[in-house]
C-alpha cells in the first residue's frame, strides 16, 4: 500500500477511536463535550512526556498514558454533575481552551514547539513498517467497536441511557448519576488515550496546536452526522469527514468550514445522525 | 395506630426555599403496610415533601428515618435501593426507551453496582421474563414494545408504577397517580393499590380525588401552607373544620 493512502486509512482509524470514545461520553450518557481533543491531547502528551523524557519502554508508557488520561478525564467531568446542556458545552470548551494553553505555555510540555522523537514501535530492535502500524491501528479500533457494543448492551450502559432521558427520573429509579457519568467520562477518555498514543507515535511530533478547539468540533459533528449513541453512525462519520475533504481536494481547505455547515445541516434535518431513529442510511437498512 | 411496626418517621422537616418555607415542622409516621394519603391545596408543599422523602431535595431541618435508620443524608438512588420507590406527579418515562426497557432500567437497581455483573447483558430472556411480571401486573404488557413517550397519559402512569415496583419497594410514594385519568383507569389503578398492599408494600398517596383517598386509605395526613393542619382517620379528616376551610370548601358526605 502507497505511504499516501496508509497514512490517510491510519489517520481515519484514529478520528474513528475518537468519535467512538467521544460518542459513550455524549451518545450513551448524554453529557455534551465540546471539548474532547482535551482528552485526546492528555493521552498523547503523556505518552510523549513518558517516552521521550523518562525513556519508559512503549508500552509501559502506553498502558500509564491510558491510566492518566482515565483519571484526568474522571477529574474533567465532575463539571458534568453539576451543569448540564449548553452550560457543560461551554464548560468542555474551556476545558479544551485550558488543556491546550497548558501543553502550550509549559516548557515542561515543550512549549509552543511541541515535543519531538516520540518513539515509533519497534519489534526485535526494528521498527514496524506503516503496514503494520496499520493492521495496529485497526485492531484498537476493533478493541474500541468490542468495548462500545459491550458497553451499549450492558446494564452500565443502560444505565448511562437512562440518565440521558431523564436524570431525576433515573435517580429514583436507584440509578446513581453520579457513578454512571463518571463512568462514560472514565471510558471515553480511556480509549481517547489510546487514540493520543497511537497519534503520538504515529506522527513523531505533536504540539499543542494539534488538539484545539475545531479539532473537538470535528469529533462531535462525526458522531453527530453519524448518529449519536449507534455504533456505526460514529464509524460512518469519521471515515465521511475525513475522506471527503481527501477525495474532493478543492474543499480540503474549507474543511472546517464544510464540518460547520454539516453540523447544522444535520441539526435541521437529521438530528439523530443518518443511523440513528428515523435517518435515512438507517431506514435504507431496515427496509431492505 | 392500627400498624404498630412503624416503617418511615417523618420528624419535624421545614424546607426553606429562600424566603419562603415550603415546608413547616412536618412531624408524621406511617405503619408497616398502611395505605396513607396526603391532601391539601395545591402549592401546600405535598410534592415537597415527597421530594424530602425520596432523596430529591434535602430538608432545611428535620430527619426522615426509614426502618429505624436516619436516612436524610442518603441521596435518592440510595433510598431506591433500600426499598423507597416513587412516581411524578408530572409523569418522566425514559423517552428514548421502550416501555419494558424503562421498567428494566430500574429493575438493573441489583446490577448496578456490582462491577462483576454491571457489564452484563441486561436485554436477556431471564430478565425480560421478571420485568414482564411486573408489565402484566399494571397491565403494560401488550405494550411492552412501544417507545414510552407514545403512550396516552394513562399508560404512562401506570408505566411510572411499574417502574417504581421494578426497584423492589417496601414504600411506593404515588404521586397524583389518578390524575387526568377515566373513571375506569382511576378504578383499575386502585385495584392495583390494593393488590399491591396486599403483598405487603407500604402506600403513601398524594391525591385530590377525595373519593379515592376516602376508599383507600387508613389515615390521612392533610398540610396546607407547609403546616400540617390535620391527621387522622378518613372520616375525621374530612369533619375537622380547619380542613373544610382550607381545602375542601365544604363538608364532604
Amino acid at each position: 500500500m502507497g505511504d499516501y493512502l496508509t497514512t490517510l486509512l491510519i489517520t481515519v482509524g484514529i478520528y474513528t477511536i475518537l468519535s467512538l470514545s467521544l460518542n459513550i461520553i455524549v451518545g450513551y450518557a448524554g453529557q455534551i463535550s465540546l471539548g474532547h481533543a482535551a482528552f485526546w491531547a492528555i493521552g498523547a502528551y503523556s505518552f510523549a512526556v513518558l517516552t521521550t523524557k523518562y525513556s519508559i519502554p512503549f508500552v509501559e508508557a502506553a498502558f500509564f498514558s491510558i491510566v492518566i488520561t482515565t483519571l484526568v478525564g474522571i477529574f474533567l467531568g465532575l463539571p458534568s454533575l453539576r451543569v448540564s446542556e449548553d452550560f457543560l458545552a461551554i464548560t468542555t470548551i474551556g476545558i479544551n481552551f485550558i488543556v491546550q494553553g497548558i501543553f502550550n505555555s509549559f516548557d515542561y510540555f515543550g512549549g509552543a514547539m511541541g515535543i519531538g522523537n516520540i518513539p515509533f514501535p519497534t519489534m526485535h530492535g526494528d521498527m514496524i513498517s506503516n503496514n503494520t502500524f496499520l493492521f495496529i491501528t485497526y485492531l484498537l479500533v476493533a478493541l474500541t467497536i468490542i468495548i462500545s457494543y459491550i458497553f451499549k448492551v450492558s446494564w452500565a450502559g443502560l444505565a448511562s441511557f437512562a440518565i440521558k432521558d431523564d436524570e431525576l427520573a433515573a435517580d429514583v429509579s436507584g440509578i446513581s448519576p453520579v457513578i454512571f457519568k463518571l463512568l462514560s467520562f472514565a471510558i471515553g477518555s480511556a480509549l481517547a488515550g489510546l487514540a493520543g498514543i497511537l497519534y503520538a507515535s504515529f506522527m513523531g511530533f505533536i504540539s499543542a496546536n494539534d488538539f484545539s478547539f475545531p479539532v473537538s468540533v470535528a469529533i462531535l459533528a462525526m458522531v453527530m452526522v453519524g448518529g449519536e449513541g449507534t455504533i456505526l453512525g460514529p464509524i460512518f462519520g469519521a471515515f465521511l469527514l475525513i475522506l471527503l475533504p481527501e477525495f474532493f481536494r478543492p474543499i480540503h481547505s474549507y474543511r472546517m468550514f464544510l464540518y460547520g455547515i454539516l453540523l447544522v445541516l444535520m441539526m435541521i434535518y437529521q438530528p439523530n445522525g443518518f443511523f440513528g431513529k428515523k435517518g435515512i442510511v438507517w431506514s435504507m437498512i431496515k427496509k431492505s | 395506630m392500627e400498624h404498630d411496626k412503624k416503617i418511615l418517621e417523618v420528624c419535624n422537616i421545614t424546607k426553606q426555599f429562600g424566603g419562603l418555607k415550603a415546608l413547616n415542622g412536618i412531624d408524621f409516621s406511617i405503619g408497616d403496610g398502611e395505605i396513607f394519603g396526603i391532601v391539601g391545596p395545591n402549592g401546600a408543599g405535598k410534592t415537597t415533601l415527597f421530594n424530602i422523602i425520596s432523596g430529591v431535595l434535602k430538608p432545611t431541618n428535620g430527619s426522615i428515618i426509614y426502618k429505624h435508620k436516619n436516612i436524610t443524608k442518603l441521596g435518592a438512588y440510595k433510598r431506591a435501593r433500600l426499598g423507597i420507590g416513587r412516581t411524578f406527579q408530572v409523569v418522566r418515562p425514559f423517552a428514548h426507551l421502550s416501555v419494558e426497557e424503562n421498567v428494566l432500567a430500574a429493575y438493573g437497581i441489583r446490577f448496578y453496582y456490582n462491577p462483576l455483573t454491571s457489564f452484563l447483558k441486561y436485554n436477556t430472556d431471564k430478565h425480560k421474563k421478571n420485568v414482564d411480571d411486573i408489565l402484566k401486573m399494571v397491565g403494560l404488557y401488550e405494550l411492552k414494545d412501544r417507545v414510552s413517550n407514545e403512550l396516552p397519559l394513562g399508560f404512562q402512569r401506570r408505566l411510572e408504577i411499574a417502574r417504581a415496583l421494578a426497584v423492589n419497594p417496601k414504600i411506593i410514594l404515588l404521586d397524583e397517580s389518578f390524575s387526568g385519568l377515566s373513571f375506569s383507569e382511576i378504578e383499575s389503578i386502585k385495584k392495583l393499590v390494593v393488590d399491591l398492599n396486599k403483598r405487603g408494600i407500604t402506600i403513601i398517596i398524594i391525591e385530590h380525588n377525595m373519593p379515592v383517598i376516602m376508599e383507600l386509605c387508613q389515615r390521612v395526613l392533610v398540610i396546607n401552607y407547609g403546616k400540617k393542619i390535620a391527621l387522622g382517620s378518613p372520616e375525621d379528616v374530612v369533619n375537622n373544620r380547619e380542613v373544610i376551610e382550607a381545602y375542601l370548601g365544604k363538608k364532604y358526605n
